[in-house]
């Protein structure tokens, strides 16, 4: 008798709803974490967008930094030849000044001149890279002969070891 | 006398039988009640947590789903701005949002620099925003 009244076992019905509320669980946490998860990559695109067009307003940027320079060949003030003298030397302050007036993100600039070729990179901290390849002609116009937005690679990261035991 | 004794004994065994089949069916009648009662509380709490799990879920996938129209109706101006810097429109609707553009041009030796602020608004709230930049030589 006592062993009758002390032992309540789970009914059927009972034991279905559990089955139903642990499906249940399952589901709301996975379309939670889902969502999370989209929400966090629609960010980091919308992140990736707004670094991407200030990368874009460096470079137009130093593109108007360049030309101001070559406005003195326009004006006849001064010579192709001294205007590229120049700009060798200080086409590289030109792009760090440009990068820098780009306030909200961090913009890393490099450019070199090649003869009549000017060379610029702009690099932002997620991974941008603007390459600029202008083509100075002797009238002081130039030509813009490649604009290139690339983004680096940074998802190889380092390499999951499975087995850290001593190797003989 | 003898066979007296045994019905008294038999009627005394079979009352007490009974008496035990009455008390263990009242047992488990009260164990199904308290059992439905356990089920139903849990479940409640159960269906409450999960309907907020869900709800929160269906938020954050409403507020993907703005922020992702919002950057592409953002970058569709950015776009149209590149390619025509002073003919860009002020307000431009894009499905649900509605995407304002101030354009500040600064002039330089060469030529004009125009700067973009774009800014994507959905429902009055503020969901994107981002800057851009043209320069228009004046040699082409």
């Amino acid at each position: 008798m006592a062993s009758s009244r002390g032992s309540v076992r789970i009914g059927p019905i009972s034991v279905f709803s559990l089955v139903i509320i642990l499906c249940l669980a399952v589901l709301s946490v996975l379309s939670v974490t889902t969502a999370q998860a989209s929400y966090s990559l629609t960010n980091r695109q919308a992140a990736f967008s707004t670094d991407q067009y200030q990368n874009e307003a460096a470079g137009q940027r130093f593109v108007g930094l360049l030309d101001q320079e070559l406005v003195t060949i326009r004006q006849g003030t001064a010579s192709a030849a001294e205007v590229r003298a120049n700009l060798e030397t200080r086409v590289n302050e030109i792009a760090q000044d440009a990068a820098s007036r780009e306030t909200n993100t961090s913009i890393t600039a490099n450019a070199l001149v090649n003869d009549s070729t000017v060379l610029a990179t702009f690099s932002t901290a997620i991974g941008h890279v603007l390459s600029i390849k202008l083509e100075i002609a002797d009238n002081g116009s130039y030509q813009i002969m490649e604009w290139k937005q690339t983004t680096k690679w940074n998802e190889a990261g380092e390499t999951v070891r499975l087995w850290s035991g001593a190797s003989k | 006398m003898a066979i007296n004794g045994s019905l008294e004994l038999g009627n005394a065994l079979e009352r007490k039988q009974v008496e035990r089949a009455s008390r263990s069916t009242t047992w488990h009648g009260m164990a199904f009640v308290i059992e439905s009662l356990v089920l139903l509380v849990f479940l409640t709490a159960s269906l409450a947590v999960f309907s907020m799990l869900l709800s929160t879920a269906h938020t954050t996938g409403a507020s993907t789903r703005e922020l992702t129209t919002a950057v592409l109706a953002a970058e569709n101006v950015a776009e149209q701005f590149s390619a025509s810097p002073s003919g860009i429109q002020e307000e431009t609707t894009i499905g649900d949002n509605v995407v304002k553009t101030t354009i500040a041009p600064q002039n330089m030796d060469g030529g004009t620099l125009y700067n973009a602020t774009i800014v994507v608004y959905q429902q009055g709230g503020e969901v994107y925003r981002m800057t851009t930049a043209r320069y228009v030589s004046e040699v082409g």
